[in-house]
């Protein structure tokens, strides 16, 4: 699911927390650092069945809202996705250095909940909804597997797209469905983050 | 073997934060107590103890945060006083120095005098410089000097004679053997570093001093506990080798910069220092080892030098490089009278290696480069919110989605690998749940006619769940699944827990796990 690198990315709704995971899986599986800012409740038991390495996965309590731009900076310096919460509502210029520095840094920025929208400007907002379960009846079965009605909005593109996720699938993991391809956001290129080392000096 | 001194004063960060000794005070580093003033120490804070074990000894104490920075700034003014008649001397950690005693010794006219001389060029020391700064009139009687043949005999020394004359072991094997054996086997982990673990399998074992351990056959010994059961072997049979996996470096490691502009502020010194940790570690690593034990050598125009040893067993990160050259230079650059020009040179000599047997490629120092940036921005965002705000997972295993993982805040944690692979009966099956309230949210759950649904003593329940009611609000259930009872700690006085988990479908697709424990229901967690 290529979420652009340095890209800010809202998801909503009810199962924002579990395809944030799932989003975060990937990057994790191959080798990037996950950390969630501000997210308690965060299930780690979840996290690790949807393929987070927890080994590679930092948890940062919930910041007060003066500095939650720097941490947020911070974190995207160390991990290749942050998973965030947004304390209140973030100023819009600090809001746009944090996207810039991400920008730079190459970190997604995946933000919890409705109310982000407003203060940030996503690249991408996912919005999920209608989460159907299946494998529990009146009384017996249990909680198996989940459809959920996915749809991405690009801010550049035209139309949003919708898809049907199934998330958990029997295996645990998020599937199918790719969530649709959605142009280039951003300006940037798909640049590596190469750190190059300082020049001696003296 | 090498006779060694060692001067230790072993609360020294309660001495560098200028804390009176009539004071209850307890330093913490990672929610462990590291050092305790002597009142503290009076009603039965030692170091180790957890912070709120600390506060439940001694109510009235006061916790400070560690300072490894001013501890190191202050003590540097000790090892400058004790400079002057040794020239090469090895800062183990603030608080400990340690140098070999031949030359010095015979200056001074043997090993006695020699020690003498130590404890009362830093109690002088001590006097003139902590105390003045920060007005403390007590000069605390906490320091130890100690000679002893070997590295561990002579810290033992040392903190033996801590508040007391100097302790001097006489040369030669029996005579240390003599001295260690009543110790028990626990100083190995607390003094040499070695694994606490097989300390403990030791003491368990019935090994309880040092005596019992050197009269085990060695072969024994290493069969049953390996090189590192070898070397606290050694350790008590008075053999103070290198530990097992060390080895000396080619010199052609060292590292140098030379500075065509003279560079006379901290900050622009410790960013060389950076630059030169970095290649050293990189070399070093090359070769599958890291540095236990290193140099760090200072020179300025008109020809001062600042030379220090510094070792550490479990070896030096790059972070931990360029703490010691802080330390270091902090302490020089600011020594009273200041240097009399700008610093030319910079040198970095590792003195000794250790295989690298993965200590440094756990979170800390890491493997890759996304590794490396990881722990340095984890390190900042510590710096940031605190260490309580930076956390890692670690498995621990339990039955219900709160307890199969705990939340350790970094550094005195090993993060977690992998999901414990022990079964957990009445674990709940996966999938788990994406959010785990911190706290249970109050709620309802009724039948068809609307009184609340209950659960036996069996674990029958009194009527089919239809509608559940958060906060006011009610909801119908279109599937549940349940109960799946749960005891835990049934052994205890108060009863343990008795519980009974359900699972719960509403119509509008919200799936949640809930829970009833003596009639009260309550939202654990959501799908």
């Amino acid at each position: 699911m290529g979420l652009q690198r340095g890209s800010t990315v809202t998801v909503g709704g009810p199962a924002a927390m579990s395809l944030s995971l799932a989003l975060a899986a990937e990057s994790s599986q191959s080798g990037g650092w996950v950390m969630t800012v501000g997210l308690p409740s965060l299930g780690l038991a979840a996290a690790a069945e949807l393929g987070v390495a927890l080994d590679r996965l930092v948890l940062v309590g919930m910041p007060p809202l003066r500095l939650w731009p720097d941490v947020i900076v911070t974190a995207g310096e160390g991990a290749a996705m942050v998973i965030a919460s947004v304390p209140g509502s973030v100023r819009a210029a600090d809001a746009r250095r944090v996207q810039a520095r991400l920008a730079r840094s190459g970190a997604v920025l995946l933000v919890l909940g409705d109310e982000a929208r407003s203060c940030l400007q996503p690249d991408l907002q996912i919005v999920t909804s209608h989460p159907r379960w299946e494998g529990i009846e009146q009384g017996s079965g249990r909680l198996l597997t989940r459809r959920i009605d996915v749809v991405v909005e690009g801010r550049r593109s035209v139309r949003p797209r919708r898809q049907v996720l199934l998330l958990p699938d029997a295996a645990g993991r998020a599937v199918a469905a790719h969530l649709p391809a959605v142009e280039p956001p951003v300006a940037v290129s798909e640049k590596s983050v190469e750190f190059v080392p300082l020049r001696e000096t003296g | 073997m090498t006779r060694l001194v060692t001067m230790w004063w072993p609360h020294w960060p309660i001495l560098a934060a200028g804390v009176r000794p009539a004071e209850e005070v307890a330093v913490l580093h990672a929610h462990r107590v590291v050092a305790v003033s002597r009142a503290a120490e009076e009603s039965g804070v030692v170091i180790g103890l957890r912070r709120r074990e600390a506060q439940s000894r001694c109510p009235s104490i006061r916790v400070i945060d560690a300072d490894p920075e001013r501890d190191a700034r202050r003590f540097e003014s000790i090892a400058r006083a004790v400079s002057t008649i040794v020239p090469v001397l090895e800062v183990s950690e603030p608080g400990r120095l340690m140098f070999g005693s031949r030359g010095p010794s015979r200056y001074c006219g043997g090993d006695q005098p020699l020690a003498e001389q130590v404890m009362e060029l830093a109690k002088e020391s001590v006097i003139q410089e902590v105390m003045a700064i920060d007005g403390v009139d007590l000069p605390t009687a906490g320091v130890g000097v100690g000679v002893a043949d070997g590295r561990f005999a002579s810290v033992v020394a040392a903190r033996r004679s801590v508040g007391r004359r100097p302790v001097v072991v006489p040369p030669g094997r029996p005579s240390t053997v003599e001295f260690l054996s009543p110790l028990s086997v626990r100083s190995l982990s607390t003094l040499a570093g070695v694994d606490g673990a097989i300390v403990d399998l030791l003491f368990r074992l019935g090994i309880e001093r040092l005596a019992d351990l050197a009269a085990l056959p060695g072969a024994d010994v290493l069969a049953r506990f390996g090189t590192v059961g070898m070397f606290a072997h050694g350790l008590a049979r008075g053999e103070d080798s290198l530990p097992p996996d060390t080895s000396e470096p080619s010199p052609d490691l060292a590292v140098s910069q030379w500075c065509d502009d003279p560079v006379v502020q901290l900050e622009p010194l410790v960013f060389l220092g950076r630059q030169l940790a970095g290649r050293l570690h990189e070399s070093v690593a090359r070769r599958g080892a890291v540095i236990t034990r290193v140099v760090i050598e200072a020179e300025t125009e008109t020809g001062e030098r600042s030379e220090r040893q510094w070792h550490r067993p479990v070896g030096f990160s790059v972070a931990a490089l360029v703490e010691r050259v802080r330390w270091q230079l902090d302490g020089w650059v600011r020594s009273p009278g200041g240097l009399s020009g700008g610093v030319v040179l910079i040198r970095l000599v590792p003195l000794e290696l250790r295989s690298d047997a993965g200590i440094q490629l756990g979170f800390w120092g890491g493997q890759s480069e996304a590794d490396e940036w990881a722990a340095r921005a984890t390190a900042r965002l510590v710096g940031l919110l605190g260490p309580e705000s930076v956390s890692v997972p670690v498995a621990q295993g339990g039955r219900s989605p709160h307890k199969t993982f705990a939340v350790m805040p970094i550094g005195t944690a090993e993060p977690a690998t992998a999901k414990p692979t022990a079964p957990w009966p009445g674990q709940l099956p996966a999938p788990s749940p994406a959010c785990v309230l911190d706290e249970p949210i109050e709620c309802s759950v009724l039948d068809g006619s609307g009184r609340p649904v209950r659960v036996s003593g069996r674990g029958m329940i009194s009527a089919a769940p239809q509608i559940v009611r958060i906060d006011g609000k009610s909801d119908r259930l279109s599937g549940w699944a349940g109960p799946w009872p749960l005891e835990e700690r049934w052994w205890e006085p108060d009863g343990g827990s008795r519980r009974a988990r359900f699972q719960l479908l509403t119509e509008s697709g919200s799936a949640y796990l809930v829970g009833l424990e003596r009639s009260r229901w309550t939202i654990d967690a959501i799908y």
